[in-house]
């Protein structure tokens, strides 16, 4: 409803719009064509007095009549011309009688007259239905109407246009210009309402049905005049609506070609200008129809241009250009590089073929050949110019594709790339875009759950670590306990070492959740490995020696300087030799050894394990022991703790098993000292 | 003697209670809170010598609890805390906390802790203040360089003649760090032989002299892949 009800509004105001400029543009082309302010002044305004005139003989219609017919009179009685003898053919012929005249000297005083006492030449009494007289004495005019005398010129002088008196004897009136009339004389009657002549021509009853006419003629420019201005008010409130309905013009005229519209147009001036010279007629209506849809196409034209963005664009190659590029767009990349070059070729011969058998059939001139030539030639050029700028494009595309990937390789996730939609790479562009976007979402994802596994690690710690501290703290005070029976303090024996045990696996589990989400904190220094080694044996020199193991150190005597945090590195050595102390077939021999290779500086331990290994098993993995009866101490994160807090510092560690065989590899870069000691 | 009063502050409050029996037990008075805002009215209205103090509580975190006694009160304050991180310990004594203990923790350590921190508060501000010419000082230690003695909280350590040499060479050069075979040369006069591990036995003997918690050394440390220091506090 609402939607019939805006396109009615819309149509409207368009109408009220084009009416509007339809009664403009009629009324600057009736005020210049008719010359009516140029010319005449008060010429319209005489018109109007004149159709409102209830009395035909105030009109200066009948004025003009009554003078030209005086005039005609005395240019007869002055020369006897056959011309002039004609005026009294003419004055005769009217059956009505409107005009009663009567001319001639006093000698001869009828000389001339239809009807009217030549004697009573200004005298006699006016006969019935009768009421104006125009009587000329030989040098002046005078005027009776009803019996009074009417003002003619109250002072005598002659002014043109002004009541329209055109009449002898008086100054300036220059037209009068006979001479001998002094003994003339001539009177003049006509009716009070003039009746229509049965047969022949009455000038004066003539006069009523041009005022009719007048009328007509005023009241309709009047109606077209208020229509025009109402319109265009109705234009003003409503201009919004004209706009959308300029806009919805736009759009239909915009699906046409260009080349159509220019065809239309040509058309049309052809037909303005037809119409123009050929049918310069009294055929109105075909005339302005013709200005009506003149004006109209200039206005779509005009409208076109003003909304259309893409006027000039929206022509025929172009839209073969587009159509050949959906056909091409559906194929891949490299197809479509090569077809579009086949379709250049192909386009480039067939426009050598039409030119050249276009010749080959018409050749009225050489010149004509030439300039066709010429032309064929230029579209060929232009045909590889758009080839080559196409080809550049995509050139350039390609270049910030590239530069694209790199971007996104060196983690940039932000940047996208925008490349034009009817871009040969905007697809791969656009793909690329998603998976930056992709990268960016799994990168910020991974982050928010490591962040959220941090804080779960801390709080569950200090929650295990509270009521821990209780415990240690109760089994203390038990312990200092006086009095108790042995068993009990057996059992207490048992507590506090199994609460110190859960303390230390507390203690590691937090560490290795810490150091395998990369948030531990590192202070990595230059050091030397042989002797961080060395450090850590001499360190549990004491559980070596009670062990009954034989370790065979194997560790070069010059410094072997690496990076890393050397607490994290101790603890790694620490857990790797606590390892072989704990799993270690008796009695067998332990292999620590420091070798260099490569650049690379790789510590190993390795072991003879008491219990059978599972070589499927990944000892790195948390909570995974050798024995799966538990029953010996550790948290079992011991590997774990390692591998993590080696990787921390940036080296690598590698467990390898060989049936009973267990060796751990740590690996760092040595660091070049530039300077030696 | 008076008996030295310490007030312990924990939302959890049988460790208070353990830790007040402890601590009675070595013939301390113990005061409990159990949030930071009684902790800074305890500490305000009573004769105490000594604070014990969680770091996450109610009402009043633990920190904010210090700073606030730190601006009326000189006493030593020990914080307790389940938060282990390095980052954690430097907030704390930053806060003005002389000590800061890990939970869970050992009971005797912490006694041991208390008892170091209540001795330079209460005994030693006199000794300090008569320092020797001769003495170098840091932390718990002071080393007579005349008379070779170490002190730890006022006592001194027993040392054999080889620790001394070490304990000399370490505290005349405070935070240096010496490499195993320098401390061999220089104190064995000799060509290094298996430095390493003897420099550590003694090292470990020195430690549980000195250190309250052995384990994890304050003073005497291994710089891991360099050598050994006595750090400076």
């Amino acid at each position: 409803m609402a939607t019939k009800l805006k396109k009615f509004k819309e149509i409207f105001s368009w109408l009220c719009f084009f009416i509007s400029m339809l009664m403009i543009a009629g009324i600057l082309i009736i005020v210049l064509f008719s010359g009516l302010i140029v010319n005449r002044g008060n010429y319209l305004l005489r018109e109007v007095n004149d159709a409102f005139e209830p009395d035909y003989q105030n009109t200066s219609m009948f004025r003009q009549t009554m003078s030209g017919q005086l005039g005609n009179i005395l240019a007869a009685l002055t020369s006897e011309t056959e011309e002039n003898t004609y005026i009294w053919e003419q004055l005769d012929q009217d059956s009505g009688k409107n005009i009663l005249y009567s001319a001639g000297t006093p000698k001869e005083p009828a000389e001339h007259s239809n009807g009217y006492a030549a004697l009573d030449l200004n005298t006699a009494p006016l006969p019935k239905g009768y009421n104006f007289k125009m009587y000329f004495d030989g040098k002046k005019v005078t005027v009776t109407k009803d019996g009074k005398t009417v003002d003619i010129y109250g002072d005598g002088v002659y002014r043109p246009g002004k009541s329209m008196w055109y009449v002898p004897g008086y100054s300036s009136n220059t037209g009068f210009s006979y001479s001998g009339t002094d003994e003339m004389r001539v009177t003049l009657l006509a009716r009070t309402e003039p009746v229509t002549p049965v047969k022949g021509y009455s000038s004066l009853t003539y006069i009523p049905e041009a005022q009719r006419n007048l009328k007509t003629a005023l009241y309709a420019g009047g109606f077209f005049l208020v229509l025009g201005v109402i319109a265009f008010a109705a234009y003003l409130l409503l201009r919004r609506d004209k706009k959308d309905a300029d806009l919805a013009l736009a759009r239909l005229s915009g699906w046409f070609w260009l080349e159509f519209k220019a065809l239309c147009t040509v058309a049309l001036i052809c037909l303005d200008f037809t119409l123009m010279t050929h049918l310069w007629s009294n055929d109105w209506f075909l005339w302005g129809l013709c200005a009506v849809i003149s004006l109209f196409c200039n206005y779509v034209v005009v409208n076109d241009m003003r909304y259309n963005r893409s006027f000039y664009r929206h022509n025929i190659f172009n839209s073969a250009l587009k159509s050949y590029r959906r056909f091409e767009f559906a194929k891949p990349f490299q197809q479509q590089m090569v077809q579009r070059f086949r379709a250049l070729l192909a386009a480039e011969i067939l426009l050598l073929l039409f030119g050249l058998t276009v010749t080959a059939i018409v050749h009225p001139s050489a010149l004509f050949v030439l300039i066709f030539l010429l032309l064929v030639l230029a579209g060929m050029i232009y045909l590889i110019y758009r080839y080559m700028r196409r080809f550049q494009n995509t050139v350039y595309d390609m270049g910030l594709l590239i530069n694209q990937i790199s971007l996104v390789k060196s983690g940039d996730l932000m940047t996208t790339l925008e490349l034009p939609a009817d871009a040969d790479l905007q697809s791969a562009s656009h793909e690329l875009n998603e998976i930056q976007s992709g990268i960016g979402r799994a990168v910020e994802e991974r982050l928010k759950s490591e962040h959220m596994k941090i804080e779960l690690i801390t709080n569950v710690s200090h929650d295990l670590k509270t009521p821990l501290t209780a415990i240690i703290s109760y089994i203390d005070l038990l312990k200092q306990e006086e009095n108790l029976p042995d068993h009990v303090k057996d059992y207490i024996e048992i507590l506090d070492q199994k609460s110190d045990r859960l303390k230390n696996m507390v203690q590691d589990i937090f560490e290795v959740s810490k150091a395998t989400s990369g948030n531990i904190e590192l202070n990595l220094e230059i050091l030397d490995f042989g002797k961080l080694i060395l450090q850590t044996m001499a360190d549990m020199n004491e559980q070596v020696e009670a062990s009954g193991l034989v370790f065979k150190v194997n560790i070069p005597d010059s410094p072997v300087m690496i990076r890393a945090d050397g607490k994290l590195l101790y603890r790694v050595f620490q857990n790797l030799i606590g390892n072989a102390l704990q799993y270690s077939l008796d009695g067998s021999r332990v292999f620590v050894e420091l070798r260099q290779k490569d650049g690379k500086a790789a510590a190993s331990v390795k072991n003879i394990s008491r219990f059978e290994l599972d070589s499927e098993a990944d000892m790195t993995e948390r909570f995974v022991r050798g024995d799966s009866s538990r029953t010996t101490s550790g948290s079992g994160l011991g590997l774990s703790i390692a591998k993590s807090f080696t990787e921390a510092c940036g080296g690598s560690f590698q467990i390898s098993i060989d049936a009973d065989l267990f060796a751990a590899d740590v690996a760092f870069d040595i660091f070049e000292v530039k300077t030696s000691e | 003697m008076k008996k030295k009063h310490i007030l312990i502050v924990d939302d959890d409050r049988e460790i208070v209670r353990a830790i007040a029996i402890l601590l009675e037990k070595e013939g301390y008075s113990a005061l409990c809170a159990y949030d930071g805002l009684e902790a800074v009215d305890a500490a305000m209205n009573n004769d105490v010598q000594l604070i014990l103090i969680d770091v996450m509580m109610p009402k009043l975190n633990g920190l904010s609890a210090v700073m606030k006694i730190r601006e009326k009160r000189n006493i030593p304050i020990i914080v307790l805390s389940a938060k282990s991180e390095d980052t954690d310990k430097i907030l704390g004594l930053g806060m003005g906390a002389d000590d800061y203990v890990t939970k869970p923790f050992n009971p005797m350590e912490l006694v041991a802790r208390v008892r170091s921190q209540l001795r330079r508060y209460l005994s030693l501000g006199d000794i300090n203040a008569n320092t020797h010419a001769n003495e170098i000082l840091d932390g718990r230690l002071a080393y007579n360089t005349e008379e070779r003695v170490l002190r730890a909280d006022g006592d001194p350590v027993r040392l054999t003649a080889t620790e001394t040499k070490i304990v000399d060479l370490l505290m005349r050069n405070l935070g240096r760090i010496f490499p195993a075979e320098e401390i061999y040369r220089r104190v064995w006069n000799e060509p290094a032989y298996c430095a390493e591990n003897t420099v550590m036995v003694h090292i470990r003997r020195i430690r549980e002299k000195i250190e309250l918690n052995p384990k994890e050394p304050e003073y005497l440390k291994v710089v891991w892949g360099i050598g050994y220091k006595i750090e400076k506090v």
